[in-house]
């Protein structure tokens, strides 16, 4: 009997059991947060040392990915069921591929655990809508950093012009043209043309696209990119990049914002959020005449931007959802708005954006997110992507005209989503 | 027990075994679990319904921007090695007995070691049409031809064969010269002696004796160069439309934009059978020309 038990005593100490039997004070939780570089990364990492300085639970550990990578890495580990991530972020090219895969933990149950998040203060409804795309009825993540495309301009030029703020696609257009002088080092304006999402050419492609009425699929969920609308779209996109360097068909949304930091472009289409880097007069020559307008009114009658944003899920591997939800809470949390804030970012939540005190870029973007416009929902969206990506930059180039680039995309689509 | 061995034949090769058995595992395995993969229809979005699939092979032979992606990639490849090959040997040629040449090497080395994603962006940079080095310099020899070559579908890949070609001279310039510096003066001198042309002398003497550089050097200049991704990607991401596309750029995008795991396989496979054959080829090359 007394050798018995102590070799059980013996199993115990191997396996660690007195830890926990003789009541050592469990540690905190350790999970890790998938966060990409840059903006995201420079928001993320004050704000989550402020959560493992306030609490003694969970303890958040950064895996910083660049933007361009994370999405390979992610689903490559997926694809292997042991993900090392508990929470990642994605944007919104990638959310349609990982949510109908199902390696996203659907949210709304969280929410109602009182132990985990009030949820009253958290007031889910201050985010906008247009960030909020629910798959089959079911939250699966929570916008972190967001920035529709506004319309930026150089003061001093338009009024020298004696042109006011371009409030509509015609408008705009005029402007551009007008203060196109290339023999003079001025362009009119500048594309992101580079193949890609986000920074590249589709994200600056859609929000024409919109405004001028044609969408990427129709209401029934058929490829539509190919309609009358979007061709009339692309047609106009293509005259703004006669106007632009012609450069910037290698352009994605970084030096395209550099090539009108350094003065040589008089307007500008791109996301909200680069309106720190305009401001900063280390890195801009323009920051003293820089100014911002809503994306001009298309012929639809508004300016429709594209919903961009980055956000935050929880892995459905994750092994610690809840301490995962805890943090992603906080990460979001009105609480955690100062720091965010402080730090660059342009955070989503309508009360911040709209405060009497907010940058007017803020304002603008919350302008922008009442009408902005996602993406599809289909986990074919970022192979579409790809496809479209390659002949916007054919059209760019000359290769073909702007229908010819379209149908070529459009029956390419309709070829592998069947519709 | 390794008394028994002492003297048998086999010990050095049981001395070698483990490291050899290590690098067939780390470079067989991918190779091997990449050609299984090509047998499937993996998509990374739904990696449960992976099934068994032998179509990736003949939707590969009909794939029309699989096929242009590699002529893509063979025009890089062939231009860059031409260039470099030329270039390097000319420069080690003309630089070999000078010292000052020894005192630059470790700057001449510098393209060699530069990061690709940087050296992307440095190039984006001296090609562009406002404010870059290159048209600077065109301008003043009248040779600018009035835009960016690297934003044109009919010379973007001239772009980057210049890069490919001032990153990788130097490389070749290294080997070559290992090379001259082992034949031995007093050959040098008996032929000057004997009154041999200096282009007598290049072709009947120094490139034989550094043949077998010269083929060596084309042969780590074609691994490299079949391998092209990240200056292309951080350059141009294979546009204007697909004019530099590379295999590996559109194997990327099969992988990781439609998510069509096992279909990139099969394209990777297809271009490491193509590498394959031009090494192998090239280090016949090599073979020959040190036998003899």
């Amino acid at each position: 009997m007394a050798k018995r038990l102590m070799l059980v005593v013996i199993i115990g100490l191997l396996a660690g059991v007195p830890s926990v039997s003789l009541g050592a004070p469990a540690g905190p939780v350790e999970i890790t947060a998938a966060i990409t570089l840059g903006i995201n990364l420079d928001v993320a990492r004050p704000v989550t040392d402020r959560f493992n300085a306030s609490q003694n639970e969970v303890r958040v550990k950064i895996d910083a990915i660049p933007w361009t990578s994370i999405f390979e890495k992610m689903m490559i580990e997926f694809s292997t069921g042991r993900p090392s991530h508990d929470v990642l972020m994605h944007s919104m090219s990638m959310f349609p591929s990982l949510v109908r895969a199902g390696y996203l933990e659907p949210l709304d149950a969280y929410f109602e655990r009182k132990d985990l998040v009030d949820k009253a203060a958290f007031d889910l409804k201050d985010f906008p809508e247009s960030l909020m795309p629910r798959e089959r009825g079911k939250l699966y993540h929570l916008p972190y950093m967001t920035g529709p495309q506004i319309l930026f301009y150089r003061e001093d030029l338009l009024r020298a012009a004696g042109l006011g703020v371009p409030s509509t696609t015609e408008e705009f257009m005029a402007a551009v043209k007008r203060l196109h002088n290339p023999q003079r080092g001025m362009y009119g304006t500048v594309l992101h043309g580079i193949r890609s999402g986000a920074g590249g050419n589709t994200y600056h492609f859609y929000p024409f696209l919109f405004s001028f009425g044609g969408n990427i699929v129709d209401a029934q969920g058929r490829t539509a990119i190919d309609s009358p609308e979007a061709i009339r779209a692309l047609e106009y996109w293509l005259e703004l990049g006669r106007n632009a360097p012609p450069d910037a068909i290698n352009f994605g949304a970084g030096p395209a914002s550099e090539s009108m930091m350094a003065g040589n472009v008089a307007l500008m289409v791109t996301y909200a959020d680069h309106y720190a880097r305009f401001l900063d007069p280390k890195r801009s020559k323009i920051a003293s005449t820089i100014r911002w307008a809503p994306f001009p009114r298309g012929p639809v009658g508004r300016g429709i931007a594209v919903a961009h944003v980055w956000s935050v899920s929880i892995s459905r591997y994750s092994r610690q959802k809840e301490a995962a939800f805890k943090y992603i809470a906080y990460l979001l949390s009105k609480q955690a708005m100062p720091e965010y804030v402080k730090a660059g970012g342009v955070p989503p939540r309508q009360s911040i954006l709209t405060a009497p005190d907010a940058p007017p870029a803020f304002r603008l973007s919350a302008e922008g997110l009442k009408t902005a416009r996602g993406v599809p929902l289909d986990h074919q969206y970022i192979r579409m992507e790809e496809i479209l990506s390659v002949e916007l930059s054919n059209a760019l180039a000359g290769k073909k005209n702007a229908a010819q680039a379209l149908r070529d995309a459009a029956a390419e689509i309709r070829r592998i989503r069947g519709r | 027990m390794l008394a028994r061995f002492g003297k048998s034949a086999s010990l050095p090769y049981l001395f070698v075994a483990p490291a050899v058995l290590l690098l067939l595992a780390i470079s067989a395995y991918p190779i091997v679990f990449q050609f299984l993969l090509s047998f499937t229809n993996l998509n990374l979005a739904f990696p449960a319904e992976a099934q068994r699939y032998f179509g990736n092979y003949p939707r590969l032979l009909a794939d029309p921007r699989f096929w242009s992606s590699g002529v893509v990639l063979v025009k890089l490849w062939l231009g860059g090695l031409a260039l470099t090959m030329l270039l390097g040997t000319a420069i080690a040629l003309a630089a070999f007995r000078a010292t000052f040449a020894r005192r630059l090497m470790p700057v001449l080395i510098l393209p060699m070691v530069a990061t690709p994603v940087v050296m992307a962006h440095f190039f984006q940079y001296l090609y562009s049409s406002d404010y870059g080095l290159i048209r600077f310099l065109l301008e003043r020899v009248r040779l600018y031809p009035g835009f960016n070559i690297s934003t044109q579908a009919g010379t973007v890949l001239y772009s980057l064969i210049v890069i490919d070609t001032w990153q990788w001279t130097p490389f070749v310039m290294l080997i070559v010269w290992a090379g001259l510096v082992s034949i031995p003066q007093e050959l040098l001198d008996a032929v000057r002696v004997d009154g041999a042309s200096g282009a007598a002398t290049l072709w009947h003497l120094i490139l034989p004796a550094v043949s077998g550089e010269l083929a060596a050097a084309a042969l780590f200049r074609t691994v490299e160069g079949l391998r092209a991704f990240v200056i292309i990607w951080g350059l141009t991401r294979g546009g204007p439309g697909t004019a530099s596309e590379v295999t590996s750029i559109y194997i990327y995008n099969t992988a990781f934009r439609s998510l069509d795991l096992g279909y990139a396989a099969a394209q990777g496979m297809a271009l490491l059978v193509f590498a394959l054959a031009v090494s192998l080829l090239l280090l016949r090359v090599v073979a020959r020309t040190r036998a003899q």
